[in-house]
């Protein structure tokens, strides 16, 4: 301990006595000495505890009884009040002599009072001090974890500025924005702003640009519509062909023939009618005799229309027109499935002449 | 935070831009590429392609344009679809690159690549090996964080965000974000200790 430790310690006390001792905690003789850096910080720590008790209540009579103890006191200014206007508010030729003491006199029993009410006061004052001699040493030795923990954190704050700040380019909005133009959609305010100066100096390095990304996609994507396309296309082949298979069948002079055209029959009493019926009776399957009524379904032809559409296919939807293709290609699978689940009932007569059925076979979805 | 979102200039500017104002969404990106850009660097460490990621982010913006709704501020959005981004592209490309000394690669364009130049002018060289070693150690630490705690912990010590914008972030609590950055901070105190005692000391 040496003299400046004498002089910071002096300081500390008289902190103490007047102000948070935490404004020290930047003194500069604190940065230097390990010693006093720590009695600072078991007076901080105690300052914090010591902030932290509850406050004492106080019993509610005693401010009643104090109170009603200072009432003559308080009548007391009254009646001087009043004693110095009346001596003061005449001329000062008339104020009596003998003023002083009679005022006095009158003032005798209220100094009395005055003087009790101090005692009192000095009696409140001297309540009994809850400080223990080892009561610094024992909440110091508690508070030692927090601050440990505290301390910690602090170094830990520290370790973690010391990681230096990113260095931003300094031309990474501009760029962005570049490589960006391809993404946003064109709008005349977009366009003004395109041809203004700041945009007129485009940055040498420039970034990946987002056009690069998508052109690949935009390549793709007439490839995959047009493999969609093929598949779509084939699946239609197939159908039309069994269908061309099951005509063949009827016209055929054996037994073969007619036993597809029953399957036929069959189906198509199996099948739900558009009008929501499927009885026999309302719908009496009729054999196919003619190949033009192997035609594709209108609604599939329709599907092939728009997907032949590029315009459409090159939309960001091609996803969802796949699902369609996928779906259209499902339902030849199931005419298929069905021909080939279907009963062989020799005993439903006719053929589906008004309603082939490939016609009345429902979409899926 | 409901009511401060509305006075958030990105959030007007976000609108701006849904309302077609072309110059509104310049704005967004030259306020927010920096931080951005800055946030990837400490979520992934110095990896080449982050102004990739940063680009990637407003490419999001710009197809999130129609359905956009503001309900936080413009930074809280934009730092969830950067987390989204990082987190997919750890996922793809491996553990984050957290050495300083790592070698950045090279951009798609041929540039070179760009290295964090920190200005060693003025430190003896004792010093500047010093203070590598613990920026390494610490970024090592960092970049060895799950995900989660990472992220809470970039945001909440160097952006100063609130615990309550980090949970809008990470789609979490603010109690749950607390947990993580405390967790987050014990694994950096437990690994970082021999850096923290000279520290100390």
């Amino acid at each position: 301990v040496n003299q400046t430790c004498l002089d910071f310690r002096a300081r500390l006390a008289q902190a103490l006595a007047e102000h948070p001792v935490a404004e020290l905690a930047w003194h500069e003789h604190v940065l230097t000495c390990a010693d006093c850096r720590e009695v600072l910080d078991a007076e901080e720590a105690l300052d914090e505890l010591l902030a932290s008790l509850p406050r004492p209540s106080l019993p509610p009579e005693l401010a009643r009884r104090v109170i009603a103890r200072l009432a003559p006191e308080r009548e007391l200014d009254h009646l001087l009040d009043r004693a110095l206007d009346r001596a003061l508010g005449g001329s000062l030729h008339e104020a009596r002599p003998q003023l002083a003491g009679e005022l006095l006199a009158r003032l005798a029993a209220p100094r009395e009072l005055a003087a009790r009410e101090r005692e009192l006061d000095q009696l409140l004052d001297c309540v009994p001090a809850v400080a223990r001699p080892e009561l610094a040493r024992d909440l110091l030795a508690r508070l030692a974890p927090v601050r440990e923990a505290a301390r910690a954190e602090r170094a830990l704050d520290a370790l973690l500025d010391r990681v230096p700040q990113p260095k931003l380019p300094s031309d990474l909005a501009p760029r962005t924005l570049a490589a960006l133009a391809s993404e946003r959609v064109p709008t005349p305010a977009r366009a003004r702003v395109a041809g203004g100066a700041s945009r007129s100096a485009a940055p040498e390095r420039r970034l990946r640009p987002f056009a690069a990304k998508t052109e690949r996609w935009r390549v793709a994507r007439p490839l995959l519509a047009a493999a969609a396309v093929a598949v779509l296309l084939a699946g239609a082949a197939w159908l039309w062909s069994v269908r061309r298979e099951r005509a063949d069948g009827e016209l055929m002079p054996n037994g073969a023939g007619a036993q597809v055209a029953e399957r036929s029959a069959s189906d198509a009493q199996t099948q739900p009618r558009p009008d929501g019926s499927n009885s026999p009776e309302r719908a009496p399957a009729q054999p196919v005799e003619s190949l033009d009524a192997l035609e594709p379904d209108a609604e599939l032809l329709a599907q092939l229309d728009l997907l032949e559409a590029w315009d459409l296919i090159t939309d960001e939807q091609l996803d969802l027109e796949a699902v369609g293709i996928d779906e259209h290609t499902l339902l030849g699978l199931s005419v298929q499935e069905d021909l080939d689940s279907a009963p062989s009932d020799s005993s439903v007569p006719g053929s589906s002449e008004d309603q082939p059925v490939d016609a009345k076979t429902p979409r899926n979805g | 935070l409901e009511a401060k979102f509305e006075d958030d200039a990105g959030v007007q500017w976000m609108l701006a831009y849904q309302r077609g104002d072309e110059a509104a969404f310049d704005r967004i990106v030259e306020a927010y590429s920096g931080p951005l850009f800055a946030l990837f660097t400490r979520f992934l460490g110095p990896v080449p392609e982050r102004e990739d990621l940063v680009q990637d982010v407003f490419v999001r913006v710009i197809r999130a344009r129609e359905r956009y709704q503001p309900t936080a501020r413009v930074s809280t959005w934009l730092y969830r679809i950067a987390f989204n981004i990082a987190v997919n592209r750890t996922q793809r490309a491996g553990p984050v690159a957290a050495s300083l000394d790592a070698a950045t690669g090279e951009h798609d364009d041929g540039s070179a690549p760009r290295r964090e130049v920190v200005d060693t002018r003025l430190e003896l060289p004792s010093e500047g090996l010093e203070r590598n070693d613990v920026v390494r150690a610490v970024r090592s630490a960092i970049a060895d964080l799950p995900e989660n705690q990472r992220m809470a912990l970039i945001l909440a010590k160097y952006d100063e965000m609130p615990y309550a914008e980090i949970a809008q972030v990470l789609r979490s609590s603010e109690k749950a974000i607390k947990s993580m950055v405390h967790r987050a901070r014990e694994n950096l105190r437990e690994r970082l200790a021999p850096f923290l005692q000279q520290e100390l000391t």
